[in-house]
């Protein structure tokens, strides 16, 4: 604002801080929810402050689970979440480098039948193909399995996209120093591909980690088994009791914990998480 | 139409950074004001501070009659042109030139005649159904001017707008800029960081450094009487020489290497003994092969010069070497010889050396 | 494609690409095709005998009035969230704008309902709003609302619109931000010295400029809209009450779970897959296009 009038700095500030209650308000929600007893919150009681139970409903939550629904304790949920996410980062970081590596530095046939095949699998999320897919990892027996939860998610080109295009600003007298010293195209990749693609690498991999924590729709179809659940579900699972006798305070316990990985890697990596966003929807 | 006054303006940032440490001036009616000097030197913020796009820390700015200090830029009737233009991109050159008269609630009609007229001027008229994106430097820099001149305001404020453009063009734009500012007779002040676009288009020249003003004056005299060595040194391409030097009598220098140099006291005044630095401008310095000095031998020792690098300029030449410890450029005119053999000295005539003070810089 | 210093290698390249399009034809195309096949067949009730009957299936569906229902449903529901999340998230966008001090600190603080979960959200805003207990359910119910997403379809939806528009909030404010950052500040300072006040500079100048940024975000808002909010909708009414927040997508989930009418469930997937294909081809044409500058 070019302006320099003396309340003129007072909205933006005024406007912004709304911006931040709003946006912080159900989650503090939240958090004071999970340091009541249930008493408390079923009578509509349940004060703006802190309560005293914040010890035990963690304990509860994490290493002892509910009576009400037979549900693995969240301690076993944090874990699969875990690995479901760095294994769909990893995962789809890994066959994505090396396919846009083929795709941008080599000359063969059919180059661009690969390129426009991988491109395709942009266009559709996996809600779209729900179902065939769920028989196909039926069928090769992966149910309830970390494959299972992986591998379907990772099929889609949004890294390879952003390698490709990273690689190109790649420029071409670097590839040929290489060539003139004598390494060949794994040497280069390994020595000068992979050191200057770090950046983009980690910025994706937060982006990646986020999506694969996140996960609510496939999970919840391929896992049935209890110590196979992934938090999100894991939460569903608590409140689909659907009534008064809901612990809420485990609920809100698990979001929390749910809440808590994936939100403070944008808050300590903030700068590598906007890159990454913006540089994948570009 | 209107005068521009500063008096005794500074800037200083939250922080404590002073930018600009008091500068005071007087721009008249329809004069052409360039304030130069390198980069960091405030020009630019001072000149954001008339427009408004600064606040004034202390000292007050008048246009016109009108003390604009607390006024909004688009209160105190100037325009602007920026470096890189500013042009809207998103709107053609018509509506470019438009929008300032629309935001006034000006009457269509009046709209069409006013920028038909300006594209007349500025030969804008087959251009005007384009976007900035589809148009040349020289071009966009040409429509910033029309959205400027549309207006008629009360005074024109340049932000290097020249910086941008290839050498050739630059000096074109310089020219057209200067017609077109005589022609219209808006007041107008212009920032540059370079000397010879000053010099050429300046009615009064503000040489700034440091926050400060070194000093004020029209091109010529500042030029020909600079009042610090660091308006000596700006101003004029290759820039003067000094030489380091003590007053052994009043017209007689004795020179560090033990040269020395007669002086014309009417010119510059000094106490006998001070230490002084002697200015002389590379063009005023001949160069004659050692042993074949000129008639005027009395009262002087010629200084040596020691060659090092000549360079060819076609219409003349450029000497570079050393007096002693100190570089020494001399310009040579197209009618000189070339200097053949191994000894020089240089010979100057009295009156074009410059004196100044050693410690502070300051013209004696 | 570009004159990239290639490599020569027979085997290589086909190696390094095998991974990701085997994962892409198991785990994409087949599934795909199955899925585009399936909607050209009806099965028999005991699933013994199959038949080709061509467009049969599509025509079905748009002859049932609960798809008609359900198209409604995801066309109020999406316009409101895209409304809104654009909307906030672009006056936060240029509030912190102005060059005012800790804008960074603005921007930390609004993003990170990015990193939530959808289905997360959604349970923070059914605890607020839960009858009888929630903080905003009992504000909501002592001024004489008689507040049940349970039983009202119009309150379930705005439970759901409310729990999704949290969530992109973040998301549009971070482009918007960036979009606006990108427009050089001397245009904005020649539209002030031009004589243009704040919001005049905003609608005239401003916006325009921002305009590949807002379409860019319409398409993803959309996006998003039509997939990702199967999450919230599972969690907080169940595509309830009789179906008043039931979107196309959830409609698929729902109708191929009980496993009846596969082909049916198949069209509808199909049909999905045109939409998605249609924004996304929109929206690679557009970012092909050049900017302003």
């Amino acid at each position: 604002m070019v302006e320099h009038r003396r309340f003129g700095n007072l909205l933006p500030h005024l406007v912004l801080l709304v911006g931040v209650l709003i946006v912080a308000f159900p989650v503090y929600m939240a958090i004071i929810a999970s340091t009541h007893d249930q008493a408390v919150i079923a009578n509509g009681q349940m004060p703006l402050t802190p309560g005293s139970q914040a010890y035990e409903n963690y304990y509860r939550t994490i290493v002892a689970g509910t009576t009400k629904t037979t549900r693995a304790p969240v301690g076993g949920m944090l874990l699969n979440s875990l690995i479901m996410a760095l294994g769909i980062a990893a995962g789809k970081i890994a066959i994505s480098i090396i396919s846009a590596f083929a795709i941008v530095f080599f000359a063969f046939p059919f180059r661009m039948a690969a390129f426009w095949t991988i491109f395709i699998t942009l266009m559709l999320p996996i809600e779209v193909r729900i179902y065939p897919t769920y028989k196909i990892v039926s069928d090769l027996n992966m149910l309830d399995s970390y494959a299972g939860l992986i591998l379907p998610l990772i099929a889609s080109a949004t890294a390879t996209l952003l390698f490709r295009q990273f690689f190109m600003t790649i420029p071409k007298e670097l590839v040929e120093a290489s060539k003139i010293d004598g390494a060949g195209p794994l040497r280069f990749f390994k020595d000068t591909l992979l050191p200057l693609s770090v950046t983009n690498i980690a910025a994706l991999f937060v982006i990646l980690f986020i999506f694969g924590w996140n996960q609510y729709l496939w999970p919840l179809l391929i896992t049935t088994r209890d110590d196979m659940q992934t938090i999100v579900i894991g939460i569903k699972k608590i409140i689909d009791v659907h009534d008064a006798l809901t612990e809420w305070q485990i609920a809100m316990a698990t979001a929390v914990l749910a809440m808590l990985p994936p939100v403070a890697i944008v808050v300590f990596m903030q700068r590598l998480f906007v890159k990454g966003l913006i540089e994948t929807e570009k | 139409m209107a005068d521009v006054v500063l008096k005794d303006v500074r800037k200083i940032y939250v922080g404590g950074f002073e930018a600009v440490k008091g500068v005071s001036f007087t721009v008249p009616d329809g004069g052409f004001c360039v304030l130069v000097g390198p980069s960091g030197c405030g020009k630019s913020t001072l000149l954001r501070m008339v427009a408004g796009l600064e606040t004034v820390s202390d000292g007050e700015i008048r246009i016109g009659e009108r003390r604009v200090n607390e006024l909004e830029p688009m209160e105190r009737d100037i325009a602007m042109v920026f470096q890189n233009y500013a042009l809207y991109p998103h709107m053609s050159v018509f509506d470019n030139m438009a929008y300032g008269l629309k935001n006034r609630g000006t009457p269509k009609a009046e709209i069409e005649t006013r920028v038909n007229e300006a594209a007349r001027i500025l030969e804008l008229g087959a251009l005007l159904t384009r976007k900035p994106r589809q148009l040349s430097g020289g071009q966009r820099q040409r429509v910033a001017m029309g959205r400027a001149i549309v207006r008629k305001p009360a005074a024109f404020l340049f932000d290097e707008p020249l910086s941008n453009l290839d050498a050739k063009l630059r000096v074109q734009m310089r020219i057209e800029i200067r017609k077109l500012q005589r022609s219209l007779g808006t007041t107008s002040i212009y920032v540059t960081h370079d000397q010879l676009e000053a010099m050429t288009l300046a009615d009064r020249l503000v040489v700034m450094n440091g926050g400060r003003m070194e000093q004020v004056g029209t091109a010529l005299e500042v030029f020909e009487k600079p009042a610090t060595t660091f308006v000596a040194g700006f101003i004029g391409s290759p820039p003067m020489n000094f030489l380091p030097a003590s007053v052994e009598a009043p017209g007689r220098l004795r020179l560090a290497g033990g040269a020395s140099l007669a002086y014309d006291p009417a010119v510059s005044g000094a106490p006998e003994g001070a230490k002084v630095l002697a200015g002389l401008r590379p063009e005023t310095v001949a160069i004659v092969a050692a042993g074949q000095q000129g008639q005027n031998q009395s009262q002087s020792t010629w200084p040596r010069l020691k060659i090092e690098l000549i360079e060819e300029l076609g219409m003349g030449r450029l000497v570079h070497g050393r007096i002693s410890e100190s570089a020494f450029t001399v310009a040579q005119g197209p009618s000189e010889a070339r200097p053949q053999g191994a000894d020089f000295v240089i010979e100057v005539a009295p009156r074009a050396i410059h004196l100044f003070d050693a410690a502070s810089g300051a013209r004696l | 494609m570009d004159n990239r210093a290639i490599f020569s290698g027979k085997l290589l390249p086909y190696l390094l690409l095998l991974p990701q399009l085997v994962v892409s034809i198991v785990f994409f195309y087949w599934p795909a095709l199955q899925a585009l096949w399936q909607s050209f067949l009806l099965q028999d009730a005991f699933g013994l005998s199959t038949e080709f009957v061509w467009f049969e299936n599509y025509v079905e569906l748009f002859k049932r009035p609960d798809y008609y229902y359900a198209i409604g449903v995801t066309i109020v529901f999406s316009v409101l969230v895209a409304f809104l999340s654009l909307a906030l998230g672009l006056m936060f966008a240029s509030m912190a704008d102005r060059h005012i001090r800790g804008t960074q600190v603005y921007r930390t603080l609004l993003i990170w309902p990015y990193a939530v979960a959808p289905a997360v959200a959604s349970v923070l805003f059914i605890f607020i709003f839960q009858p009888g207990l929630g903080l905003f359910a009992r504000m909501l119910q002592a001024s004489g609302v008689d507040w049940n997403p349970l039983l009202n379809g119009t309150e379930a939806m705005i439970l759901v619109v409310v729990a999704a528009t949290w969530k992109q909030i973040s998301y549009n404010f971070l482009f918007f931000l960036a979009g606006l950052q990108a427009i050089p500040k001397s245009v904005i300072e020649a539209a002030a010295i031009d004589g243009a006040r704040p919001l005049r500079r905003f609608w005239t100048i401003v916006f325009p400029l921002l305009s590949p940024t807002t379409f860019f975000l319409v398409i993803v808002n959309l996006t998003y809209v039509f997939f990702d909010s199967f999450g919230i909708i599972d969690t907080a009414t169940g595509g309830g009450p009789n179906k008043a927040t039931t979107t196309l997508v959830y409609k698929v989930v729902q109708d191929g779970r009980f496993g009846a009418d596969l082909g049916g469930s198949a069209a509808q997937s199909v049909i999905l897959m045109i939409i998605v294909i249609a924004l996304t081809a929109i929206q690679f044409r557009y970012v092909e296009r050049k900017v302003h500058y």
